[in-house]
């Protein structure tokens, strides 16, 4: 059996190098955690995972969208269940249990425009009465 | 984003877990249905309140697994026969694939659960071959259960900015097929070096 020879200097650069190496990233971790970079990511990755489960509000009308059930708006703008209902004059008994585009699609609606007016209308919720 | 995909999300909403039953079901059947997208959905819905994320989880996982094992025992109990029914002339082997899934059938299994339209053809396959189904199980499992919290909770972390992401989900598929070719590699260089030593 072929036994490789393993270069000495070889070894003694690697080892060196391996050295240096962790050396330098000890040295680089320990001025992270002195800069408070790790807590300030950590905080900033805590308030967008806030903002993205907080309760929508007229400034995220434009998530609003042709495949979601009026039920569902209700759920995450937090609106009474009625509140579109009545502010749209929606008369079809699947309310709120029907898509906003089979709606449009039932009622003969142009789909886009109906959108307009639901973003409209979950937009007036919010205004100061 | 697209009407096939509007229409899947609409009936999520609607049916709520018996949409999500019937969708994954019939994805680990058969259909190129867009389970992982859906299942970003529902992780989004759960983080508003509108579903539980542990019976997503629950149901998304035993679901996969039991079609899994469903198509698996279908073709291993009457995949020969079905097969000699239709294809008279064929000699027992299913072209080269067989070889290539005999040989590196965990890693194939785990890796078509997480991402891929693969995973109904590789169920028909396993059982059709003969792998074992311990084997089969482990991995199934394995893959199914990575798979789904990842996605689902992709979902649930985006929160109300889940759409955001779907767009990258072809991402996690290609670095799937990647890591499949890595793992086929690795199997065929350890197996060449293993007969070399004989």
């Amino acid at each position: 059996m072929n036994k490789r020879e393993i270069s000495k200097p070889l070894v003694i650069v690697l080892c060196i190098a391996i050295f240096f190496s962790f050396s330098f990233s000890v040295r680089e971790y320990m001025r992270i955690h002195r800069s408070n970079i790790i807590a300030m990511y950590r905080q900033q990755i805590t308030q967008k995972i806030i903002r993205n489960h907080g309760t929508l509000t007229e400034k995220n009308v434009d998530l609003i969208s042709s495949w979601m059930t009026f039920e569902y708006i209700n759920r995450i703008f937090a609106l009474p269940a009625d509140y579109l209902k009545n502010s749209l004059a929606i008369s079809d008994v699947q309310y709120p249990r029907i898509p906003i585009s089979r709606y449009a699609k039932n009622h003969k609606l142009d789909e886009t425009q109906f959108i307009a007016q639901i973003k409209m209308a979950v937009g007036a919720y919010f205004l100061p009465h | 984003m697209n009407l096939f995909l509007s229409s899947f999300l609409s009936f999520v909403l609607l049916y709520k877990y018996w949409a999500l039953f019937i969708i994954v079901l019939s994805s680990s059947f058969l259909l190129p249905l867009p389970t992982n997208t859906i299942l970003v959905a529902t992780g989004a819905f759960a983080s508003q309140g509108y579903m539980d994320i542990s019976v997503i989880l629950f149901l998304a996982i035993i679901v996969n697994v039991l079609t899994d094992c469903f198509a698996f025992f279908l073709t291993y109990r009457y995949g020969k026969i079905i097969i000699d029914k239709f294809i008279p002339k064929w000699d027992g082997k299913v072209f080269s694939v067989e070889k290539y899934l005999r040989n590196y059938a965990f890693g194939t299994i785990f890796l078509t659960r997480i991402a891929g339209p693969f995973a109904p053809y590789v169920n028909f396959l396993s059982g059709l071959i003969g792998v074992r189904f311990k084997k089969f199980l482990l991995a199934d499992f394995l893959g199914n259960t990575i798979g789904t919290i990842f996605f689902v909770s992709a979902g649930y972390v985006l929160g109300n900015y889940w759409e955001i992401f779907i767009d990258d989900i072809w991402l996690i598929t290609l670095a799937i097929f990647v890591l499949l070719l890595i793992y086929f590699a690795y199997k065929f260089y350890s197996e060449k070096k293993e007969n070399q030593k004989k």
